[in-house]
């Protein structure tokens, strides 16, 4: 069933590709959208650092540059999880149905149905041109290992915060509209713009193990540049969030299937 | 011919959320934040059993359990209490082994991507269903024919007409071959020639590829022209399950219509309506329901007592027949309330 899911997947993938590069010139204007939209971040920086000496509590503007770069590549991959945003309407809507009497994976593919695949590829994309733009002109020196453990930390991160966008979902099941609750979720997700070890120490703990943002940005980022000590603490925490919300995600998700109400006929 | 649907003592409760009638301000606050509801019971202790081959119609007024019923049968919704077996499967437990053997269609709701054409979302099917390409062309060559939905495979689904998604959606539930297609009302809102393609092609289906179909709907039509058997929903139970032609056997009145050109005996006219039911009546028409062991004496006194201009007799529709049976059944279940009221004092 997995792989007719995946399969089901890559087909709305390539629909939503086919229907989001019908015109060409929306592909390089949404490269250059995205590019601008992070150089007001770059250029708030380096307004902010020109006060402070070239160091904000530790970070210079290179790596803040890089920081901003990651926002884009865990904005890329939450594109290929839109449907989680739309997913209680959906539920309230008795959307399921479709799916539920299908041999697939109902969730898988009703995320699927909202894929949006050609914007993930061009905030990769621009995610890739500027952080290869600020690592070869800043001279940021990069290892091997730091690179694959950020890479890591972030896709744990990813991980937990989707599943927690999941769970949120899901409430909808017991709830009705949770829109409001995930808006809650949405807003808090902004930390990721700021290095979060800047803030007060409950505020890092928060933001590390109740809405996991510095696991999309600050701490993998630390750990790609080579900095903030051993990454393995890191990949931990990454690992034992994922596994604690993923056995969550199930379990509601069993349950919420048994309390499926549909709709009217 | 053995069964493939098989269900017994089969309930669904849904909670119903309940009116917030608390009079003062702490009573009224603790009704929202606990929104209280109590249970409703779509459908009741059912049980009924379908052949293979068979083309079953599953009948009720709105609100009888028709959808909930169906909805359970396709792994949809999972059933409070009893027990469903369709091809030797649980629907709600074996969900995905078991939903590769199924077709479904629902009239008020379409199982297609809205916005993508009609070829991709049977490309989809065919990627969800794994059925090969070869297969997958040949099944659509002949369904596309056989329903002429041709014309329209690359327009997307949301600009087609209810007639064409409905052809759209009957192809797609077809293309990996189900031994049984579940068809929510899917005549709802078709134009007669729409339904009438609908029908041949799904009598054909079943005649040739032997395919169960498992068909709810309010057309009576569809039901006298596609069924042999139906079952009757009523408040979530079953109170009718035969033939259809027995059904309409059990209508054993006539009824007869009536313009009047001149009454020659009043009083023998008048003892003739005394003896029938008059459901209308006008200056010169008369609509009468009479039994069927007196259609014949009724014809004789017509006759007798009066010259008319038209005379129509005809036995009662499924339609007539049915509303009775549930004018019955509402009947019953107030003359129990009563009943139940009285016992209690």
């Amino acid at each position: 069933m997995w792989r007719r899911s995946c399969r089901l997947l890559a087909r709305f993938a390539l629909v939503s590709f086919h229907d989001m590069s019908v015109f060409r010139t929306d592909f390089v204007m949404s490269l250059l959208h995205n590019l601008v939209y992070q150089g007001i971040f770059l250029i708030f920086w380096k307004s902010v650092l020109a006060f402070t000496a070239s160091r904000l509590g530790g970070w210079t503007f290179p790596e803040l540059a890089v920081l901003t770069s990651f926002t884009l590549v865990s904005a890329a991959v939450a594109q290929w999880f839109v449907g989680l945003q739309q997913l209680s309407s959906k539920i309230l809507d008795g959307d399921l149905d479709k799916y539920l009497c299908k041999p697939v994976s109902p969730l898988l593919a009703l995320l699927g149905e909202s894929v949006n695949a050609l914007v993930s590829f061009q905030q990769l994309v621009s995610a890739g041109l500027l952080l290869t733009a600020v690592c070869l002109y800043y001279r940021v020196p990069l290892t091997l290992g730091g690179v694959a453990a950020g890479l890591a930390i972030l896709a744990l991160g990813c991980a937990t915060i989707l599943l927690i966008r999941g769970c949120v979902a899901l409430s909808a099941f017991w709830l009705g509209d949770v829109s409001r609750i995930s808006g809650l979720f949405e807003i808090s997700g902004d930390f990721e713009r700021y290095p979060i070890n800047l803030f007060p120490g409950w505020l890092q703990g928060t933001l590390t193990w109740i809405v996991p943002v510095g696991l999309i940005s600050t701490w993998p980022v630390l750990a790609f540049l080579g900095k903030g000590g051993p990454p393995w603490a890191w990949l931990a925490v990454g690992a034992a969030l994922v596994l604690f919300w993923s056995l969550l995600f199930g379990e509601i998700w069993r349950r919420a299937l048994r309390r499926y109400e549909s709709f009217g006929g | 011919m053995a069964d493939v649907i098989r269900t017994r003592g089969l309930t669904k409760t849904f909670r119903v959320p309940v009116k917030n009638e608390q009079k003062g301000f702490y009573r009224r606050l603790r009704h929202v934040l606990v929104n209280p509801s109590r249970p409703f019971t779509a459908v009741n202790d059912l049980t009924f059993h379908v052949a293979e081959g068979e083309i079953l119609g599953f009948l009720g007024a709105n609100g009888s359990g028709k959808s909930t019923t169906i909805k359970m049968l396709t792994g949809i919704l999972t059933p409070t209490a009893g027990e469903i077996d369709v091809l030797g499967y649980v629907p709600h437990r074996q969900r995905r082994e078991y939903t590769q053997h199924i077709g479904v269609v629902f009239g008020q709701k379409s199982l297609l991507w809205w916005n993508i054409p009609v070829i991709e979302s049977f490309k989809l099917y065919r990627d969800i269903y794994d059925v090969s390409e070869r297969d997958f062309q040949e099944r659509l060559a002949d369904f596309a024919a056989l329903l002429e939905v041709t014309e329209f495979l690359h327009v997307p689904v949301r600009k087609l007409s209810l007639g064409m998604r409905m052809r759209a959606e009957i192809v797609a539930s077809l293309l990996h071959r189900p031994r049984v297609i579940f068809l929510d009302e899917p005549t709802i809102g078709l134009d007669v020639i729409s339904r009438l393609t609908l029908k041949r092609f799904l009598q054909r289906v079943n005649e040739e590829m032997g395919i169960t179909l498992f068909l709810t709907t309010h057309n009576m039509f569809d039901v006298e022209d596609l069924c042999r058997r139906c079952v009757i929903m009523s408040r979530g139970s079953v109170i009718y399950d035969g033939g259809v032609l027995d059904l309409k056997a059990s209508g054993s009145y006539k009824l007869i219509e009536l313009e009047v050109l001149s009454i020659d005996n009043a009083p023998r006219f008048r003892r003739l309506l005394d003896r029938c039911q008059v459901l209308e009546s006008g200056a010169t028409t008369y609509k009468l329901q009479v039994a069927g062991t007196e259609a014949q004496w009724v014809i004789d006194e017509l006759f007798k007592s009066c010259r008319f201009a038209n005379l129509h007799i005809a036995p009662p529709t499924l339609e007539a027949i049915i509303h009775r049976i549930f004018e019955e059944d509402r009947a019953q279940e107030q003359r129990n309330v009563e009943t139940v009221l009285q016992a209690a004092g």
